[in-house]
């Protein structure tokens, strides 16, 4: 089947230099730009859900899932306009789903919720979204919890894995 | 839409009784690769991160998010004519082997605090059964509190009773996250006091 563009499509291959980039067989992207054989591909890094990379891979190594609706055109016209198509790798995971963290910072953002720099806290999802993991806080004092609420990795240091 | 979902009154308002289904266009129902790819594109397309996590959940009439979140909100809210049965309850056995008990954890009150009560982490599947089997029925009477709501979803708390080795019974407040179709995921088997 011949590629489009706005094509969603699947990594077919494992190439080791987009694994060394965060890329595996069966990543997901869509196609932002073709020339001849070559696709221009953004790929979705599914463990941190916002982040991509934009690669140029032969259509061989990519099959086909669905097409984009037309609606979305203009999104993804403004993507390429304005987004980093520079970008060629993911974010590499910083925490881990159960990994013990601290609140690096004191921000408004955070304290709003009763969380304030220092307290401690635990990873619970096995993804993030924008580089900000989910992350409840307890009480070390009492046992029972303060928050849980998404905070970006820089604003967290790793206590324990 | 399925055969048992209408759409409900205009935007604002929302039936007395019975259950909503949330929709936000765009969003495959079920969990998965699709619905996660979907979600991703969602902030290229602009769209509100919390709506789209809320699409295909299922709340109970008189105990759901605020309907619309925002102006110029694109959301839908069916209402769902048949009694919802299938409810998926589900706390991962991690959430006590590697977190209410697990060793890095152990100075975070926690511990202590199941310990007073006569639980261990040899308690763990017991624990976790019974979190899942009151959770599922409190949730299907709409007995829970809603949480906080942001992009990874509508959270709510939930009393469970629990019959304690040393102590008499208690209730705990567990923190569970809503899914789709009926589903819950427990964030922690101890919340709030």
């Amino acid at each position: 089947m011949k590629l489009k563009i706005y094509d969603d499509i699947y990594l077919n291959t494992e190439f080791e230099n987009l694994s060394q980039k965060g890329i595996h067989k069966g990543c997901s992207g869509i196609i932002l730009d073709i020339k001849a054989d070559e696709c221009f591909v953004r790929f979705r890094n599914h463990l941190n859900r916002g982040d991509y990379a934009c690669i140029n891979i032969n259509s061989k190594f990519l099959d086909f899932d669905e097409h984009q609706p037309k609606e979305h055109y203009p999104a993804w016209e403004h993507f390429k306009a304005t987004g980093d198509l520079e970008k060629d790798s993911f974010k590499p995971q910083k925490f881990f789903e159960y990994d013990c963290v601290e609140l690096a910072v004191e921000k408004d953002k955070y304290a709003k919720f009763g969380v304030h720099k220092g307290a401690k806290g635990a990873i619970m999802e096995d993804f993030c979204i924008d580089s900000e993991y989910y992350v409840i806080f307890t009480d070390y004092n009492t046992g029972y919890d303060i928050a849980d609420i998404a905070v970006h990795e820089d604003d967290l240091i790793l206590v324990k894995k | 839409m399925s055969l048992f979902e209408k759409i409900v009154l205009p935007i604002g308002t929302k039936p007395k009784s019975g259950w909503i289904k949330w929709y936000h266009s765009g969003i495959p129902d079920e969990e998965g690769e699709k619905r996660k790819q979907a979600q991703d594109d969602a902030k290229i397309l602009k769209h509100c991160e919390n709506c789209t996590a809320l699409s295909g959940c299922y709340f109970s009439a008189k105990n759901m998010p605020l309907y619309p979140l925002h102006p110029h909100c694109d959301c839908l809210v069916f209402s769902i004519s048949k009694q919802i049965s299938k409810v998926v309850a589900t706390c991962a056995l991690e959430k006590f082997t590697d977190y209410i008990f697990g060793e890095k954890y152990q100075n975070n009150g926690k511990t202590r605090l199941f310990k007073e009560l006569g639980f261990t982490v040899k308690d763990s599947n017991y624990l976790k059964s019974e979190l899942e089997r009151q959770a599922k029925q409190k949730y299907l009477n709409g007995d829970y509190i809603l949480g906080h709501l942001n992009k990874y979803g509508q959270r709510i708390t939930i009393d469970i009773k629990l019959k304690s080795p040393l102590k008499n019974d208690i209730i705990l407040k567990t923190g569970w996250m809503i899914r789709t179709l009926g589903c819950l995921t427990c964030n922690t088997p101890l919340g709030d006091r």
